[in-house]
Formats: structure tokens, C-alpha cells, sequence
């Protein structure tokens, strides 16, 4: 057939109308689309009835109340309890993305034992019974001492049973993770005679002072802190940060001072002179309800004049008198310190310079300042009866040397576990036990903590994942999570009245797990005698329901109990030292103000530069590590792929032909690690900044490998005057790789 | 309701394109095409009768073409502002920056993740905190964050600019909330509403949405599970909406309260930096923050708010406050002497 132009025209516009009008190709368009959308392994969630369980998270020592929504019996969102009076209804993210961390894939669903290296199944019976007689052999033995349990807090309920086991039992070795509370009790004590928690006004105060504390970065109840940073914006309060780093805090702050990292105890003095110099001070309250003002008086005068803070602090003589006189002016200022999120107890002297700025401006148990906050008091236990074991055993020192005679003033020292262990003959610990919380991780030096771990023959975890410190145990005992539990949560991190908040179940535990109060309250039990007759409770539920009282069924209802009617002691009866008034000068730890700057460990030759860490809302570093959703919301320049990224200023780059989003060893005295390089104009120069709550070993792969983690970089400084850690950055190099 | 093209399933079916399954395709189908009982007189006999406000209420199905005409009517008449507005506000000097905004619409929009999530151009966020900067040098350096979500443009007569040139009609501006839709299963991966998004709010699913084992049951009913090869964005949790009208039909209500319709972010917000509301409510703490004007297309009255983009024309409906010139003169590009800072 012969094909003419008449032929083809009729061929091409026929074959386009006919594909116009016939409907398969928009059909298989359609079908293509739906079978390529169809896939049978993208899930369809289920539907069912909705409820909601308020309860409490305690994922953070914040506090805040939470509501979970369920659909049947799965938990599909938690989200902020409206009308709690930490949170009101927001929530931070890693209280949001907690279904994450009850369906997680690390958690531990049953008991394990350590075998030839692996983890086995063991039964409960199992477990208990082994731990039993292990410590029942080692009391028999004279060794009860040698055991000691690590948690987060020594307040509520369950530390208070652990506290309790190990003392009938015949150990004084509880030891509470540090943090900013180690130095601020202590505060407290040496100038307040107090034993007693900081509470901070800060709905009410107009000035806020910050020594480098991360008020919008996770100091004290991250939530409470927003809420408050956003009333400071209504009212038009003042907010100065002092921090060498332009963090979140910062950068939300009217004022940003950077200044040189370890020198802000210097800085409050500074500011102290001035006030006093120009009679700012509040005298009603430093002539009258004060002791050694003069004593103390005399040396700041003389050794912090503006131009000799100056130096020190490279911040500038106008700067300082002009913070110092609208801090003093101000109706109701405020001043707070603890770097970052305060996971690091700090230096007892800078607090102390701090404390005695909040001490001038007469700020104490006063509207919009600081106020001392009673311990619980609702724990009322009967006595124990105690054998002579358990008396023998109480009566040996603390294995972390704290109440001795080297460090009379401090409770817990943690930071001087690893060395204790690592240079000890014979282990000084038998038997270790960790309770929420992850040291392996959280504390400085990993490489010396982990040296300290595997010298200790058994270590009892009692971890819902399977974190660092799981891993390296001989035990697991799971505990429920805090969805799955009841635990009661006596809040502490600057709450200004006296609260407890109620976690309870949510949800029926997921996993073949135990409430760590369950397993001790069993394990004294299975012991027998004294230690048995301790624990008359038949479970942890029943031991918190009868402990609680009257405020259980207010708890159970409202998920918190709050004393609103609470106001703190006036001035007249508000101290408790032995001359019933402020003391500014505490002669025990020659607490004169002679401020020597804690050097940051390493030589200047070697290492010229300082590396401090910083801490972020998005990254947690403490037990938690961070869940999916929070490692998803980490920006890419602090994490590309698995590369961290480290804040260097472009002044400090240049020279060592650094470049962004380059290639650098840093190292340390203490280690060294690959890292990427972030030119960051926000930076004090001569410094490098790595995000803390990175470089996970344990935890699933959406966290495990992920970036350096910082302690691996740094290790402890101890405080001469409280024996706490007191680093806040080690001397580093970069170098181009 | 009516919404997209249709709201004749039950709320969790009608959620933005229905569960995904087979039997959800088929209803999306004919809730597009065979409404021939349903369908509106042609609207041109409309525009000069008298009752046709009475009528804007109405939740026919219609497809996208009736659709298009139903708002050109609205729009003509001058009635839209009867209709509900929703938008958002964000006051940047309150934001910290501390991602609950992005988690809270995580765990509320099934949001997948992936092992790597640092190529922010994969990453599946419908909320993105940025990080602004004054770009000035130490220590006069400043930083700012900035909350990302949908900005619901409503442009010119709802002709949003993804809106504009879907060839699918997956995604759809709704007249009567000032919603853009997302429909995933009406989607068939062509993106180019992303590249029409002057704000790049769309993310394209590269990938299968893959939870560990045991973590789909955190997974929301209300809203579906997207798969891999659509687009998806920011709803304003338009479930949300749909659950409250639901909850105030059944006591007998016709309109809702202010708290009734939250988006999460706004819930979970820490520093309620975040306000959501009907723009068009005069009583509505948004509308008295914004003051919209709305000859202008909702340009704002208020000398601290500003919108991304402003003279582009989209006219988003997500307004941010800050005292600083510089954040508010971050949200535009403006010539060197247009602005000193």
C-alpha cells in the first residue's frame, strides 16, 4: 500500500482521535497510579474506641503532666496536660514522641543474663534468685558494703526503697547522678543552713541573670522554662545571658554577654563590686538578716574592680557597671548559673558568687526571686531495725568518698567512682546497681568509665532499652517504662512550690518486664530476717498507696499534688545556720572570694584551643537517648549523615584552612574523633562547640552511630571546694583531615 | 463538610484521601464522578438568584470542574467571608526553637522517618523549624527560628499556586475553611505542586514508610498512611476539624467553639508562640493579633507581622511576629536599597 499525504494525514489524526476517545490509556494512567500507590505493606492503622489517661511523664526530672490518647489499648499520641501547673499543656518534644520510646526496638522484653559474653533469657524467678544469693553470699561474707545502686534521684518513692534496702541491708553506697542540684544544695546549706531545693519565682521576676544556664536549652523544667520565657516577653522583662556561645537562650535573651567559658564566677563578682561600690545593695536586708558581709565585703572591693573583671572575663568595664546597675535597679531580679542543661554540678564557689549577687538585691524567698523549697516530706517509713551486719556495714565509708573527711560537704560523687574502681587493687564495688539512669553514656571519660564497669563482677541494670550501660551489664532486670508504671515524682528542678506528680499505667506492660520497687521489695524478701521485715509492703502499688496517704486518691484523680498555700519562710526565720542569718562567708570551705579560674584540662601548647559542649532541646543526654522523631528534627549543620558537625568561629578556621561543612580531627587529652567543621558566626573565637547527647553506641539505628558523643572527649575536673565535677571544657586542637 | 470534593464518608475515611485501601479508592471515585443526583444547578442561573447565600452551607459533591465554579461564585458574590478562614500565627520572639511544633505534628500525622534524616531535601516534615540568621559577625550575630508549616495560600480566588497546577486534582483549595487539601491517593508523583510551592512545604515520598517492628501501633486512624511515590504536606490537622464538627453535630451545635479546632503544633507549643484560628472571626484571639485586611488579600494591619513572601501574591494564611527588623525583613527578597538593616 502506498502511503500518500492524504493517507498518513488520515492515519495520524485518526489514531489521535481514536486514543482521545477510547478510555484505556487514561485508565492504565489511573491503574498505574493506583498500583503503584498500593502497596501492601504500607500499614492501615486500625480504628477502635478513644480515651484518654492523664498521667505524669518522667522522662526529665521537669515534672510535666501529659494525656495519652488511645485508641483500644494502643498508644497513639501523648500530648500536654492542660491546667498542670508545670506545663499547662504544652510539651517538650521528647515527652511527645514517648509512643516511640514504648514501641521502641531496643527495649528489653525480658530478663537477661550475661553468658559466655551474650545475652540469655532467664526467667524472674531466675533473676531474683540469682541476685539473692549473690548478695545474701556477700553479706555473709562482711562485703554488704561492697554494694552500691546508681540513680537519678534520691527523692520519691522508689529511691527512697532502694535507699532503704541498701541501708538495712548494710551499704551507705547510694549514689545520685550529679547535676546542678549537687551544687546548689550545697549552696544552700553553707549559706542558708538549710537542707533544701532552689525554687526560682521566675512567672514574677523582671530581671533575669543567667551565668550560662540554658534557660530555653533544658535547664530546670524545659516547659516551665518556655512558659516563662514567654511571660518575660509580655511583661517586657530584661533577660541577660552570659555564655561564651550564642545558644537558644541567647539568642532569645535582650542581652547576649560572651564571655571567656570559666571565668562567670569572676563576672558575678564583678557585678558585685559595682553594687556594693555604689551602695545598690539592698540594706535592710545585708544589714539585718546577714553575717559577714564585711569580711566579704573587703576582698571583692579590692580584687574585682571592673578593669580587673575586665581582663578576666574579656568582657567590658562599661558592660559590667552597666549590668550591675540594672541588676541591682530592677524590682525583682533574679540570678541563676548551672551551664547548659546542668547536667554538670559546677564550680561550689561560682554558685556561691551567684548566690550572694541573689543575696544583695535581698531576692531571697521574695517575690520573683529565689526560694528554698523544703524536701518532700510525705516518705514516713517506720524505723528500721537493723542487725550488726547491717550496722558494721553502714558504718564503712562511702566508696565515692563523699561525707569523708577530703569531701565533708558533699552527698553523692559520682564523678569519682571510675577512679576509685580503676585504681583500687581489689574491686571496691561487688555488686552495682543501675536505676534509671545510663553512667556508661552520661558520664565524662566513657573510656576510664567503661575500664570501671567491666572491673566491678556484677552489674544489675535495671533498664526499659538497651542502652550503654545495659549492654555492659551482667543482669538485666527490665523495668516498666513510664507509660506502663506507677512511680510517684516529687518535682525538683525549680519549681517554686512543693510538687508531686503521679505517672501511673496507661497501658498494660508491653513486655515481660518488672517495676524496679516490685523487684527490690522481692529481693528483700527473698533475703529473709531484718531486710525482709523492712519491706512489710506486699507490692510497690501498695507500698505507694499507703506511703502517699491522704494524697493518693488527689494524685490518682488530678495526676499532681501541688501546696499552693506554700510561701517560704520569711527572713526573720528563713536561715538555719548557727548565727540564724545569711552567711556570705562560710569558713569551713574558705569560701572567701578568691577566685581562681578552674583551668580546663590540657596544655596550651599542644592543644590550643578550648572545646566546650553545648546542650540543645533536640538532642537529648541524659538516660533518654533521643527517640526517631527527635533525632529527625536535628538540623544538618550539627548532624550530616554521621558526621557531627563542631561550631568553630570563621576567625579561628581561616588559619587552620578549615572549611564549612569540611573534614577535621579533634582531639583532646582525652580522645580524638572524626568530625565535620560548621563555621559559625555566633562563637566566641578560640572555641569549639560539639552538641552533647550524640555518638550513641547502644540504641537502635536511628540513633547508634550517630556523631561523638562528648564525654568520650572530656573527663571530670574536680572542684577543690565541693569534690564535683566542675568541667566545663577540655583544650583541644582541630586539625584539617 | 465539605471538603476537597466530598464528605460522605465517615471522618476517618474522609480524611485526606481515605485509609488507602482499594474500597477508599472506589468511594474517591465516586464521590469525583457519579454524583449526578447530587450535582449543583450550573451556578451561572445561580448568580442572579436571590437565595444563593443561604445555599454557601451546602455540602453537595462536586467535581473539581463544578468545584472551581462553586468558589468564582463565592468569590463574586463577595460571601467567602461568611465562610471560615482558618490561619496561623507564629510570634518569633516567643519560638525557642525547640522542635515540639515538628515532633507534635509527627506523632499526630503519621509522619514516617528513616535512618538518616540529616538530607533535609528527603526528609518527610510537614513542620520545619529554620534557623535564620542576621549574618553579621561575632558577637553582633543574632539568630532566629522560624516554624514552617503549610501556608494554606488562598492567592487570587483560592488559585493557590499548587493548587494551580495539579494535573490530578489531588490537592484542592477549599473555600469553606481556606484549607489546601492533599489528596494521596488522588496523587500520582508528578510534584509539580512542589515545584509550584514558592515555600516548599511539599514533600515527595522517595521512599516506603517503614516502622520497626511493633512501632505501627503508635499509627493514628484519623489520618492515613502515606506510601511511597506521593506528594504530602501540612494539613492544618484538618482531622482535627473534622472530628470537632462531628463531636458538635452530635450535640446538636452548628458551629465550633475557638478551642474546639487546634492544630497540634499550636497544642503542643511550649512557649504558645503559636495562634490558630478563624481569620475571618472577629472574636478570634488570630484575627485580633493579625487585624487582616482583607481587600488586600489579607495583608496584615499589624506593624509586627509579616508573611513569607509577601509580594508574591499567594497570600498565605500563616502571619509571623517579631519586634526585629531584621526576622521580619528575613521573610522577603528585597533589593540592597530597598532596605538598610
Amino acid at each position: 500500500m502506498k502511503i500518500d499525504r492524504r493517507s498518513f494525514l488520515s492515519f495520524v489524526i485518526g489514531g489521535a482521535a481514536g486514543t482521545a476517545f477510547t478510555p484505556l490509556p487514561w485508565k492504565l494512567t489511573d491503574d498505574s497510579a493506583i498500583w503503584t500507590q498500593m502497596w501492601p505493606w504500607t500499614p492501615v492503622p486500625d480504628y477502635g474506641e478513644v480515651s484518654y489517661v492523664n498521667s505524669t511523664c518522667t522522662l526529665c526530672p521537669g515534672g510535666c503532666g501529659i494525656t495519652v490518647r488511645k485508641i483500644e489499648e494502643r498508644v497513639v499520641k501523648i500530648e500536654g496536660l492542660s491546667g498542670h501547673p508545670v506545663n499547662d499543656g504544652g510539651l517538650c518534644l521528647l515527652g511527645l514522641s514517648g509512643a516511640q520510646l514504648l514501641y521502641g526496638p531496643r527495649r528489653v522484653k525480658t530478663p537477661l543474663k550475661k553468658v559466655n559474653g551474650k545475652f540469655r533469657r532467664i526467667s524472674w524467678d531466675e533473676a531474683i534468685g540469682e541476685l539473692a544469693t549473690k548478695l545474701a553470699d556477700l553479706r555473709a561474707k562482711g562485703g554488704s558494703h561492697k554494694v552500691a545502686f546508681i540513680a537519678a534521684s534520691d527523692q520519691g518513692t522508689l529511691p527512697e526503697l532502694i535507699n532503704r534496702f541498701l541501708t538495712v541491708y548494710g551499704s551507705p553506697n547510694f549514689i545520685r547522678t550529679p547535676s546542678i542540684l549537687d551544687s546548689y544544695e550545697l549552696t544552700l546549706d553553707l549559706m542558708h543552713g538549710v537542707q533544701a531545693l532552689p525554687g526560682f519565682d521566675i512567672e514574677n521576676t523582671d530581671f533575669v541573670l543567667s551565668f550560662g544556664s540554658g534557660l530555653l536549652d533544658g535547664w530546670g523544667s524545659p516547659v516551665h522554662m518556655f512558659r516563662a520565657n514567654s511571660s518575660w516577653r509580655d511583661r517586657k522583662s530584661t533577660v541577660v545571658q552570659i555564655e561564651p556561645r550564642l545558644s537558644n537562650t541567647a539568642a532569645k535573651s535582650d542581652k547576649w554577654i560572651p564571655i571567656k567559658p570559666g571565668t562567670e564566677g569572676a563576672l558575678a563578682l564583678g557585678l558585685a563590686h559595682v553594687i556594693i561600690k555604689e551602695s545598690l545593695y539592698k540594706k535592710d536586708f545585708v544589714h539585718n538578716y546577714t553575717i559577714g558581709f564585711e569580711k566579704w565585703r573587703r576582698p571583692v572591693v579590692d580584687g574585682f574592680s571592673p578593669d580587673i573583671v575586665a581582663k578576666i572575663t574579656d568582657v567590658d568595664q562599661t558592660t559590667i557597671t552597666d549590668l550591675a546597675r540594672k541588676f541591682a535597679r530592677a524590682s525583682k531580679p533574679l540570678a541563676v548559673c548551672g551551664r547548659g542543661r546542668g547536667t554538670t554540678p559546677g564550680s561550689l564557689k561560682e554558685f556561691m558568687a551567684v548566690h550572694a549577687l541573689n543575696a544583695l538585691v535581698g531576692n531571697l524567698n521574695m517575690a520573683g526571686g529565689l526560694w528554698t523549697i523544703p524536701d518532700a516530706d510525705y516518705i514516713d517509713w517506720p524505723e528500721l531495725e537493723m542487725d550488726d551486719t547491717a550496722s558494721t556495714g553502714m558504718q564503712k565509708g562511702r566508696i565515692d568518698g563523699a561525707g569523708s573527711q577530703n569531701y565533708p560537704h558533699a552527698r553523692y560523687l559520682f564523678n569519682r567512682l571510675s577512679e576509685v574502681i580503676n585504681s583500687a587493687s581489689s574491686p571496691p564495688i561487688d555488686v552495682l546497681g543501675v536505676v534509671g539512669s545510663n553512667p556508661v553514656y552520661t558520664a565524662p571519660d566513657t573510656l576510664s568509665t567503661k575500664e570501671a564497669f567491666e572491673k566491678i563482677p556484677l552489674v544489675v541494670s535495671f533498664s526499659s532499652y538497651m542502652d550503654e550501660t545495659a549492654e555492659m551489664a551482667d543482669l538485666i532486670l527490665p523495668n516498666h517504662i513510664y507509660l506502663e508504671r506507677y512511680e510517684d515524682v516529687p518535682v525538683i528542678s525549680g519549681i517554686k512550690y512543693p510538687l508531686i506528680g503521679l505517672a501511673k499505667p496507661v497501658i498494660d506492660p508491653q513486655f515481660n518486664t518488672k517495676h524496679t520497687g516490685d523487684v527490690i521489695i522481692l529481693l528483700a524478701q527473698a533475703l529473709g530476717g531484718f531486710i525482709a521485715n523492712a519491706f512489710p509492703w506486699e507490692s510497690y502499688e501498695a507500698c505507694l498507696e499507703e506511703t502517699l496517704g491522704d494524697k493518693w486518691e488527689t494524685l490518682l484523680q488530678q495526676g499532681f499534688w501541688l501546696n499552693v498555700s506554700f510561701s517560704p519562710p520569711s527572713w526573720a526565720k528563713a536561715f538555719e545556720t548557727a548565727s540564724g542569718k545569711f552567711e556570705f562567708v562560710n569558713d569551713q570551705i574558705d569560701a572567701l572570694p578568691r577566685f581562681s579560674s578552674l583551668k580546663p584540662e590540657g596544655k596550651e601548647a599542644s592543644f590550643p584551643l578550648v572545646l566546650i559542649p553545648y546542650d540543645s532541646m533536640r538532642l537529648q543526654r541524659e538516660f533518654i537517648g533521643n527517640p526517631p522523631f527527635v533525632i529527625k528534627t536535628v538540623e544538618d549543620t550539627v548532624l550530616k549523615a554521621n558526621d557531627v558537625l563542631v561550631e568553630i568561629s570563621p576567625d579561628t578556621a581561616r588559619p587552620l584552612g578549615l572549611k564549612e561543612g569540611g573534614y577535621a580531627e579533634l582531639s583532646t587529652p582525652k580522645g580524638s574523633a572524626r568530625v565535620k567543621v560548621h563555621i559559625y558566626d555566633g562563637i566566641k573565637p578560640g572555641l569549639v562547640a560539639i552538641p552533647a547527647g550524640l555518638g550513641h553506641t547502644a540504641y537502635s539505628k536511628y540513633l547508634a552511630g550517630k556523631g561523638v558523643n562528648i564525654n568520650s572527649l572530656i573527663g571530670p575536673v574536680e572542684d577543690p571546694a565541693s569534690g564535683h565535677d566542675a568541667a566545663w571544657g577540655i583544650r583541644a586542637k582541630l586539625s584539617k583531615a | 463538610m465539605q471538603f476537597g470534593s466530598g464528605g460522605y464518608l465517615p471522618p476517618a475515611h474522609s480524611t485526606f484521601g481515605g485509609c488507602g485501601l482499594p474500597h477508599c479508592q472506589i468511594a474517591e471515585k465516586q464521590k469525583t464522578y457519579d454524583n449526578g443526583s447530587k450535582k449543583l444547578p450550573d451556578p451561572s442561573i445561580r448568580l442572579n438568584g436571590v437565595n444563593w447565600p443561604a445555599k454557601i452551607e451546602d455540602d453537595g459533591a462536586r467535581s473539581p470542574i463544578e468545584n472551581r465554579q462553586f468558589k468564582g461564585v463565592l468569590m463574586e458574590k463577595g460571601k467567602a467571608k461568611k465562610n471560615k478562614k482558618f490561619g496561623m500565627v507564629i510570634d518569633l520572639d516567643k519560638c525557642t526553637g525547640c522542635g515540639s511544633c515538628m515532633v507534635a505534628c509527627m506523632a499526630e500525622n503519621n509522619v514516617s522517618f528513616r535512618e538518616d534524616e540529616t538530607d533535609k531535601l528527603l526528609s518527610v516534615t510537614w513542620m520545619r523549624v529554620y534557623k535564620l540568621t542576621n549574618g553579621k559577625p561575632f558577637p553582633d550575630s543574632e539568630i532566629c527560628y522560624l516554624p514552617r508549616p503549610c501556608m494554606h495560600c488562598e492567592a487570587d480566588h483560592g488559585h493557590s499556586p499548587c493548587v494551580s497546577v495539579c494535573p490530578a486534582t489531588a490537592t484542592d483549595y477549599d473555600m469553606n475553611t481556606g484549607i489546601v487539601s492533599q489528596i494521596y491517593t488522588r496523587c500520582f508523583g508528578c510534584r509539580y505542586c512542589m515545584a509550584a510551592c514558592p515555600y516548599q512545604v511539599r514533600v515527595f515520598n522517595w521512599y516506603d514508610p517503614v516502622w520497626p517492628d511493633g512501632m505501627e501501633k503508635m499509627l493514628s486512624p484519623n489520618v492515613s498512611v502515606r506510601m511511597r511515590g506521593v506528594v504530602e504536606k501540612c494539613s492544618f490537622c484538618f482531622h482535627r476539624y473534622q472530628l470537632a464538627k462531628d463531636k458538635a453535630y452530635y450535640e446538636g451545635r452548628q458551629d465550633l467553639e475557638e478551642d474546639e479546632y487546634q492544630t497540634a503544633c499550636t497544642q503542643a507549643c511550649p512557649a504558645s508562640a503559636i495562634t490558630f484560628g478563624n481569620l475571618n472571626d472577629p472574636d478570634h484571639a488570630i484575627t485580633q493579633i493579625v487585624r487582616p485586611d482583607h481587600q488586600l488579600g489579607g495583608r496584615s494591619k499589624n506593624p509586627r507581622a509579616f508573611r513569607l513572601l509577601e509580594r508574591l501574591g499567594a497570600n498565605p494564611k500563616v502571619y509571623y511576629l517579631s519586634n526585629r527588623e531584621w526576622v521580619r525583613h528575613s521573610g522577603d527578597n528585597y533589593r540592597p536599597d530597598e532596605v538598610k538593616l
